[in-house]
């Protein structure tokens, strides 16, 4: 097959299909439309077909030319409505009520701090398989992979004769210890597959190789959930792109930030992609910019949401929350409150102060400004209200905002009980909302040992612009980007993406361990990686792998990865990870905490495979000098940094690069609104990205 | 000054961030599980020593706190420097047990200490008698490691090496202790890091308003709810019958009285204290009363010593509440600690149903458990190394108390740990020389109830391929006769823990037991000898193949009559495991039909079922003074019915130890109705 000349990258998007394409010329085209509930395909060939028109060629050509990049929520969705199919699990006898006890934690995962501390209402959430579609079966396995009772072939043809009357259509197959020995599931799942061809099975040792069974069946059993209805969607997907012209495999996002064909990856991979894929745009687009350590902000409808990229690289969550479950799959480390454009602004009767979220207006019926029936105050309203938006330009003019109708309801609700005036309450909302997510970053960068002002802040989704620099200014830190396409960030990160796979197994063991069995086990794993590549349809030879091993002092729980040479390892390499280990734990934790004495022990062994895929290359606009006189629009009277004042506001469209822009100004742009601080100023980069930093700066 | 009320609310946000920011620095450096799951608070405090704001870490030392820091600005005085952190672990100043040990530095501004910070953990050794932090052969408190009131254990220039040197000859376990307290200045650090920013950034004049008025706005919230509730005056009693030496009955009495804007709990009444571990101080009670306060009545404020202002706890000395030094009381946190907290929650929730509001009727809880029994291991693993460890499924499996409206959590966790968190089975199997035979819901353990409580959990293992002698003991439980278990309005109590172990002479094969067992009473199938645990056991010494079978996660108890129950709901109990068929039909009065998907309800048999208990009730019982009010059908009278119910079979037919005998069960019926009103445990000959 010949290479693609063109990547396209489609993002299946709560309210928006996004869709990026990145042509032979270097060429960017964008095409958007809502999302089709009924048949996500409808709004993916809606986008495809505006792409090509803008390219001036046929679909057919497009797609024949093209690698199809696809970002779908359809497995999270799933999860979340609950909709997926009836399905069983298979597990070790005696422990059939692992899912539903939780680890105790279920009762209060996921719950903001205020609804655990209502003890004695707080509940698990409703189980994905039900106890009686829990099937346990006789065989054991220790922890060190010796079978110590066989599997019982009897109990587990009346397991799955049970389960497949009482119609399940997936089974989940979790035995304890799998990734360090699977032969019983294997065993399960050939049975299954012989016996009930049409049924989907799930094995624990596939989706996840990690020890610890609650979060590893988790994963297994929530893929086995959705995995028909993933399945199913994808394959009427590359159908239609078949007969259209796309001759290639299609790829889909995952949650640890990649892209891989759609057919060799678990659906589990697919939940949360979003979300990780902005984080990988994000370090895409500090090392364009040259920027080592990148806070990334994405302020949506509901959810603020940081990332942090730290010399040049993001970091994992080992056992990420799904809903309220912890799965065994890693995911990029992003971490969400709830507040954003839609998030409801009221009034604690309790403590009698201002307080926001966490529910949230959604989109329907959306803030009351919208004019669909909301009722209740959001933060998009008190933005229009101290007139940051522009009621007759939002959405370039489509949708006209009520500011009296906002303004009624923010008295109504908030400025009279109060007993303030309705523009302050509107500002304190403001404030409080940019309060939260300074301390939401601070909450994340100083976990980790980071101090937040060496830090440069990018803000992307439809939000961004409005809040950004508020939170900046108040964690002290100095610049702050507003990419040129920061409502559809997320979108374009998916044409910034690698095709990469993440392969562990388990490796306890006493460090210092013998360098050679430490280079045999790697070059194993190594070995199932380019297997796993090579399965996938990607030259070996042109495959990058990257090596960690996961460390812990002796007795503790917590783990760190050190990245270990690739190739033979010798003794003094074995003993330089111990080093390395002891130096990023200090500089997580502190001088000081490092504690060698008590021993260090591997817990996994991590390969990531990387197949690079041609980026982006953005091309650099030439200056036209700062005058950005041409784009002035109106003068309009704000309510900023605590006070009224005229601000100045310019169509962003007609800023070019170089232009800047002195606070206090408002730059409008038809999807997202930059507010630019008084004593701030901004100025529009060679990449039409807004910079926001301090006037004397 | 005043702060306006925003910047209150931002500042207050800020200040619940960087606690969570000390607490997650601290669980990340600590050495060990007992931490990194849970056992681990940070909280700040005024320059009074005043609790300011404590997050959702453990709960049961925040209020001993403020004693701590008070003598250690009288004792260290000017002595006192930043970069000073100071060490506490006396239960007669401030914590519950030796084991739970505070670490607390100044935060200095400019010369002057503005608050203080105060981190907890519990450790995993003490030093004690035996390995581990709860050694249940303690007769005296020299028997449960060393016991510091207050130390410079650090200062500008680190951790003092006089302390290091100290622990290296003082704990079986010096590394991961050091790790532990290493983890706590760590979290200090975060906290006065962060509160130096605030002050610089808002002004030391606005950090001060924060703190008092945050206190301040506590007392009136606390205030106000305590005066929503009615004036009344209530009494309940919690037996045990292990003093933790020999089986004698002895009681915990507690009486609520609430008065216009005040609450009282007395435990005047309350048995002297016991010759064994199994007591309380002053502050074990006074952290075991908040807990139950803090869940209930005080879910929607903020948790400082604010709440204090307007709840007095009358202790009298010298008894299980109040235990005079130098008693044991390494138990404390679970026993009598859960009894204690398990009678205030049950009290409470009594006002709070009756106080017309809903938002409190719908907070109101039965019990939750009241007992645990936390298995310890100790010895050589299979790595041929030493270690010690608890399992921690009895805190944070256990179930939760049923209320008004819905059944209790199964596995829900205990009230002092806001986050329960028991590590997974594979994780133990790496760790220790253990192989589990099951970890699962144990039926029928809750109490019963027109909303059950949550059942609770049990486990079994083998020792398996450790390289030398294993050492176990379980700590906590009383001599296994049920029922310090507090249901409301009708509902019954639950199971009482039960713990075994089983030795062999010849071990049996390995596929066999995974057949054989499936719960607790199936410890006697295997031929092996069977020793009964109950209350504080002596450390067993156990060699591979040898058995652990323990239901220590206890059930929470019920709401209401079992035959009000939905039976829809009682069905769905059945194919869930949670509920027998034959309880079912003996206490729910439902009757099941096997279908092909599961059961059914038979309506007809069922309601005829319910119709006759109902009768025999009525029929078989006695009349008693006392007012009532039936809540299911309106009746109002002076007096009630009651007849003597069974208790649950103590532990199963051959077992050492049978029913103990000392206690009845009594049930109250509507005279109308024959609806079961309330339950109440009695001891014999009272």
């Amino acid at each position: 097959m010949e290479i693609a000349r063109s990547i396209v990258g489609i993002d299946t998007g709560g309210t928006f299909t996004d869709c990026f394409a990145l042509l032979e010329s270097g060429e960017v085209l964008y095409a958007k439309h809502p999302t089709t509930y009924d048949d996500f395909s409808k709004a993916v060939f809606h986008c495809l077909n505006e792409i090509s028109m803008n390219a001036e060629v046929s679909l057919n050509e497009l797609l024949r030319n093209s690698l199809l990049y696809y970002g779908t929520t359809i497995a999270t969705n799933t999860l979340f409505t609950r909709s997926g199919v009836r399905t069983g699990l298979i597990t070790t006898k005696g422990f059939e009520d692992i899912p539903l006890m939780m680890r105790g934690t279920g009762k209060v995962a996921g719950l903001s701090e205020e609804e655990i501390k209502r003890q004695t209402r707080t509940r698990k959430p409703e189980p994905i398989i039900p106890r009686k579609y829990i099937k346990g079966v006789v065989e054991r396995i220790d922890s060190q992979g010796n079978v110590v009772v066989p599997l019982d072939f009897n109990e587990v043809e009346s397991a799955v004769s049970d389960l497949i009357s009482a119609g399940i259509r997936s089974i989940a197959v979790c035995m304890l210890n799998s990734p360090v020995n699977p032969k019983h599931e294997i065993a399960v799942g050939e049975y299954i597959k012989r016996e009930h061809p049409d049924i989907h099975v799930s094995l624990s040792h596939r989706i996840s190789q990690v020890v610890g069974e609650y979060p590893r069946m988790m994963a297994t059993i929530i893929n086995a959930y959705v995995e028909p209805i993933v399945r199913d969607h994808l394959k009427s997907l590359e159908g239609k792109l078949k007969s259209k012209g796309y001759g290639r495999d299609l790829y889909v996002t995952t949650i640890y930030g990649s892209v891989l064909p759609a057919h060799s990856i678990n659906s589990i991979e697919t939940v949360e992609s979003g979300p990780a894929m902005g984080i990988v745009g994000s370090a895409f687009f500090s090392s364009l910019l040259g920027i080592e350590n990148v806070i990334a902000t994405d302020v949506g409808g509901t959810t603020f949401k940081v990332g942090i990229i730290h010399n040049g690289e993001w970091s994992y969550i080992r056992e990420p929350m799904l809903e309220r479950f912890q799965i065994a799959i890693p995911m990029i480390d992003v971490f969400s409150i709830s507040a954003g454009g839609g998030t409801v602004v009221w009034v604690d009767s309790v403590t009698n102060l201002i307080k926001i979220g966490p529910k949230s207006a959604g989109s329907e019926p959306g803030p009351v400004c919208y004019d669909r029936g909301g009722k209740e105050p959001t933060l998009t309203d008190a933005c229009l209200i101290l007139g940051y938006i522009n009621p007759d330009y939002f959405l370039r003019g489509r949708m006209k905002l009520n500011k009296e109708r906002a303004l009624e309801i923010f008295r109504e609700k908030i400025a009279d009980p109060m007993g303030m005036d309705v523009v302050e309450a509107a500002y304190e909302a403001v404030r409080i909302m940019v309060s939260q997510c300074a301390d939401a970053i601070r909450l994340n960068t100083v976990m980790r040992g980071f101090d937040p002002a060496e830090f440069t802040i990018l803000a992307y989704g439809g939000a961004g612009g409005l809040f950004s620099a508020q939170y900046a200014q108040e964690l002290g830190i100095e610049r702050v980007y507003i990419p040129h396409l920061a409502p559809v960030f997320e979108a374009m990160s998916i044409i910034a993406s690698d095709v990469r796979r993440i392969y562990r197994h388990p490796y306890m063991r006493i460090m210092p361990v013998d360098a050679e069995e430490l280079s045999k086990e790697f070059l194993k794993l190594e070995g199932i990686a380019l297997n796993d590549m090579e399965k996938m349809g990607f030259d070996p030879a042109k495959v990058d792998l990257m090596r960690w091993i996961e460390l812990r002092y002796s007795k503790q729980i917590n783990v760190e990865r050190v990245g270990v040479k690739r190739g033979e390892l010798d003794d003094g390499d074995v003993h330089r990870i111990m080093d390395d280990f002891d130096r990023i734990y200090e500089e997580s934790y502190g001088k000081g905490t490092a504690y060698r004495k008590a021993g260090i022990e591997s817990v996994n062994l991590i390969v990531e495979a990387i197949y690079h895929v041609p980026k982006i290359r953005f091309k650099k606009q030439k200056s036209y000098g700062s005058d950005s006189s041409k784009a002035l629009k109106e003068k309009r009277e704000v309510f900023i940094d605590g006070d009224y004042s005229i601000s100045c506001v310019y169509d962003g469209s007609k800023l070019k690069a170089g232009n800047v822009v002195l606070g206090p100004a408002i730059i409008e742009y038809p999807a997202t609104t930059v507010v630019v601080p008084g004593d701030r100023l901004a100025r529009v980069d060679e990449y039409l990205n807004v910079v926001i930093q301090a006037s004397s700066g | 000054m005043r702060l306006a009320s925003v910047e209150f609310e931002i500042l207050r946000h800020k200040l619940w961030t960087i606690l969570a920011e000390g607490r997650a620095a601290l669980k990340r450096v600590s050495g060990s599980p007992t931490v990194a799951f849970g056992e681990a608070m940070a909280a700040l405090y005024s320059s009074k020593g005043e609790c300011v704001l404590s997050g959702t870490g453990v709960l049961l030392h925040v209020m001993g706190a403020p004693e701590v820091i008070t003598r250690i600005m009288e004792i260290y005085g000017d002595d006192i420097r930043e970069g000073d952190v100071f060490f506490s672990n006396d239960p007669w100043i401030g914590t519950a047990h030796t084991a739970d040990q505070y670490c607390i530095a100044p935060i200095f501004y400019g010369d002057e200490v503005v608050a203080w910070g105060v981190t907890l953990t519990h450790v995993g050794d003490i030093g004690g008698i035996e390995p581990g932090s709860m050694p249940s052969t303690a007769k005296e408190i020299f028997h449960e490691g060393f016991v510091i009131p207050f130390l410079k254990i650090a200062d500008k220039k680190g951790l003092r090496q006089d302390f290091v040197e100290f622990v290296h000859k003082n704990l079986r376990d010096p590394e991961m202790y050091i790790l532990d307290v290493k983890a706590k200045i760590a979290g200090l650090e975060v906290i006065r890091k962060r509160i130096l920013d605030v002050i610089e950034k808002y002004g030391i004049e606005k950090f001060r308003a924060l703190m008092s008025e945050l206190i301040e706005k506590t007392t009136e919230i606390a205030r106000n709810k305590i005066s929503k509730l009615p004036d009344k005056k209530l009494t309940a009693v919690g037996y045990i019958d292990y003093d933790g030496v020999e089986y004698v009955v002895k009681k915990v009495v507690c009486t609520l009285i609430k008065n216009g804007d005040r609450l009282v709990f007395d435990f005047s009444g309350t048995d002297e204290q016991n010759p064994s571990p199994l007591n309380c101080t002053y502050y074990g009670t006074l952290g075991s009363v908040f807990v139950a306060l803090m869940g209930t009545l005080f879910y929607d404020t903020y948790w400082n010593s604010g709440l204090l202002k307007n709840v007095e706890i009358v202790a009298p000395e010298g008894t299980l509440v109040n235990a005079r030094w130098p008693s044991a009381c390494s138990q404390a946190p679970p026993a009598p600690g859960k009894l204690i907290t398990g009678l205030v929650t049950h009290l409470i929730s009594r006002l709070m149903l009756e106080s017309g509001e809903k938002e409190l009727e719908l907070s109101a809880s039965a019990s939750w458990s009241t007992e645990s029994a936390s298995v310890i291991l100790g010895g050589v693993n299979q790595f041929g190394a030493r270690f010690g460890g608890l399992l921690w499924e009895s805190g944070h499996l256990a179930g939760t108390g049923a209320n008004i409206d819905m059944d209790g959590c199964d596995s829900g966790g205990s009230q002092m740990h806001p986050i329960p968190s028991c590590p997974d089975v594979e994780v133990y199997e790496q760790k220790y020389p253990v192989l589990y035979l099951y970890r699962k819901h144990r039926k029928d353990s809750c109490g019963f109830g027109k909303y059950r409580g949550g059942v609770g959990v049990e486990a079994a293992y083998m020792i398996y391929n450790a390289k030398g002698e294993v050492k176990v003991n379980i700590a906590g439980g009383y001599g296994g006769s049920e029922i310090i278990s507090f249901p409301l309005n009708g509902g019954l109590p639950a199971e009482t823990v039960k713990s075994c172990f089983v030795i062999f002479d010849e071990k049996p094969k390995v596929e066999d037991v995974f057949r054989i067992v499936n719960r607790i009473e199936d410890a006697f199938k295997l031929g092996g000898q069977v020793f009964v645990g109950g209350g504080l056991t002596k450390s067993f010494t156990l060699k591979n193949g040898d058995i652990v079978l323990a239901y220590s996660a206890q059930g929470g108890a019920g709401f209401g009559d079992p035959i009000d129950r939905d039976p829809e709901m009682v069905r769905k109990d059945v194919e869930d495991e949670i509920t027998s068929v034959d309880v079912a039909e003996k206490v729910y009065g439902v009757r099941l039909i096997k279908s092909r998907s599961g059961f059914v309800v038979d309506l007809l048999e069922t309601e005829k079922l319910r119709r006759d208990m109902r009768m025999e009730r009525i029929k078989k019982s006695r009349d008693v003074e006392g007012d009532m009010e039936c809540l299911e059908c309106g009746f109002r009278s002076d007096y009630r019915k009651y007849r003597d119910i069974k208790l649950r079979n103590f532990f199963f037919n051959n077992s050492v130890l049978n029913e103990s005998g000392f206690f009845g069960m009594r049930a109250y019926y509507c005279p109308k109705c024959g609806s079961q009103v309330d339950v109440e445990v009695y001891l014999k000959g009272e």
